[in-house]
């Protein structure tokens, strides 16, 4: 047996493996989860989960203006709580990003206006289903706007924090 | 060779498995305190105890690290948590304001008297609670001032939170002089408290003859107003309260000592 072999088979060894994998493992699974649930980078997961908002937003939008609209209120109220489980998301994120960074004014707006998405959505079902004559298309173009202004306050946010990296380096 | 490899079996192994172990043992814990956090603060949970258990979780962890590095270099576990055991007495004696201040700080958790914004006044010192960190509260005063007070002395002294009820109670004292008739005083008060916009419907603002002072009669004026407009409330009335008795006439009276000399003959 050369010395190699011998400090391959070696107990020190075989611990050092065995202790070394398992710590890879729950580092592998730990990081796993954690880009799983968007924890790396609050910003960028707020900004993904707000994409993913207004494209429930666009399907309540599109139920609401629809000629047949009045008999698809089952179908709203079901966006609906989409809707709300999006912005909960994406709100939970900004939240968790302000623990850190409270004085953050670009992440404190664009957390109030997600924030407001589904009090919008509500107030245009409630309108058609109590036959409102509210310019619908009208509000959710307010609406969107004021989305995509959230999300260009959140990437000025992002350049802000990589400002503040750089400087820090 | 032999003895370099019988060095590299007891010591060089377990050395290295210390520090993949610490190494990958820190980057798992921050991990996992990232979740936690974004969990805690999704739950209804203050932040100050958001911070407060996220430290705690921290210290928790890291110590299970450390006591897991100490056992892969092969020194007892077992025997330093006995002799922490038994060195407990001797720590609590030394460290028994700060364990205090630590349990203390565990039960304001779980207590949750104040929370982070809240403006409270605790013993002597009055401000927003910014903070509530493992071993003190930090509150910072109206003049911008940040006060650091020991948990243990925040538990065990009455505190007085204004922010938990949305509305307070607004007392002034008015005085006038004892020429003015009572009840039209009380009218022209309650007219201006009515009036004013920030005080509240409900309950509806009273005013009641007081008692009397040497030189004066004395009202209270008690009005319902939201927190948050308390002290501008407070000035603003009580302005308006007396420029509006001036404009009517009502004399408000000071202090005044009549001394009288008499003659010696008189004597």
């Amino acid at each position: 047996m050369n010395t190699l072999q011998r400090i391959l088979l070696s107990e020190g060894f075989i611990g050092f493996a065995f202790i070394s994998v398992l710590m890879l493992v729950l580092y592998i699974i730990a990081r796993l989860i954690s880009a799983r649930a968007g924890v790396n980078d609050l910003l960028k997961t707020a900004d993904k989960r707000i994409v993913t908002l207004m494209r429930m937003v666009r399907r309540v939008r599109v139920l609401c203006t629809a000629p047949s609209a009045e008999n698809e209120i089952a179908t709203d109220i079901r966006m609906l709580k989409k809707v709300i489980k999006w912005q909960k998301r994406a709100s939970r994120m900004l939240a968790a990003y302000l623990f850190d960074d409270r004085e953050d004014r670009d992440v404190i707006a664009a957390k109030a206006i997600v924030d407001g998405v589904p009090n919008v959505c509500r107030t245009a079902i409630v309108n058609v289903a109590e036959h409102g004559e509210e310019d619908l298309n009208r509000k959710f173009d307010d609406l969107d706007a004021e989305v995509e202004r959230a999300r260009a306050l959140l990437s000025k946010a992002k350049k802000l924090d990589k400002k503040k990296e750089l400087l820090q380096l | 060779m032999e003895s370099f490899l019988i060095f590299l079996n007891n010591y060089g192994f377990p050395v290295l498995s210390v520090v993949v172990t610490a190494l990958l043992g820190r980057l798992i814990i921050r991990h996992v305190l990232k979740q936690l956090k974004v969990l805690l603060v999704s739950s209804k949970m203050d932040n100050s105890l958001v911070g407060f258990v996220l430290t705690l979780v921290k210290f928790a962890l890291l110590l299970g690290l450390i006591l897991l590095c100490l056992e892969l270099l092969g020194i007892p576990v077992n025997g330093i948590v006995s002799a922490i055991t038994a060195g407990t007495l001797a720590i609590g004696l030394a460290l028994k304001d700060i364990l205090s201040s630590l349990a203390n700080g565990i039960m304001l958790v779980v207590n949750c008297p104040f929370k982070q914004g809240d403006y409270v006044e605790i013993g002597s010192v009055a401000g927003s609670v910014k903070e509530l960190k493992l071993l003190h509260t930090v509150l910072i005063t109206p003049d911008n001032r940040q006060v650091m007070i020991p948990n243990s002395q925040v538990f065990t002294t009455p505190i007085m939170n204004y922010s938990v009820n949305k509305t307070r109670r607004l007392d002034l004292q008015v005085d006038v002089d004892y020429a003015e008739d009572p009840e039209r005083v009380k009218t022209i008060l309650l007219e201006v408290t009515n009036a004013h916009p920030m005080v509240l419907k409900d309950p509806a603002p009273i005013c009641h003859y007081n008692y009397s002072k040497d030189s004066s009669i004395n009202f209270f004026v008690r009005v319902w107003v939201l927190g948050a407009n308390y002290w501008a409330l407070t000035w603003d009335l009580n302005e308006q309260l007396t420029r509006t008795l001036m404009e009517k006439g009502v004399n408000i009276p000071f202090p005044q000592v009549t001394v009288s000399y008499r003659k010696e003959e008189e004597k």
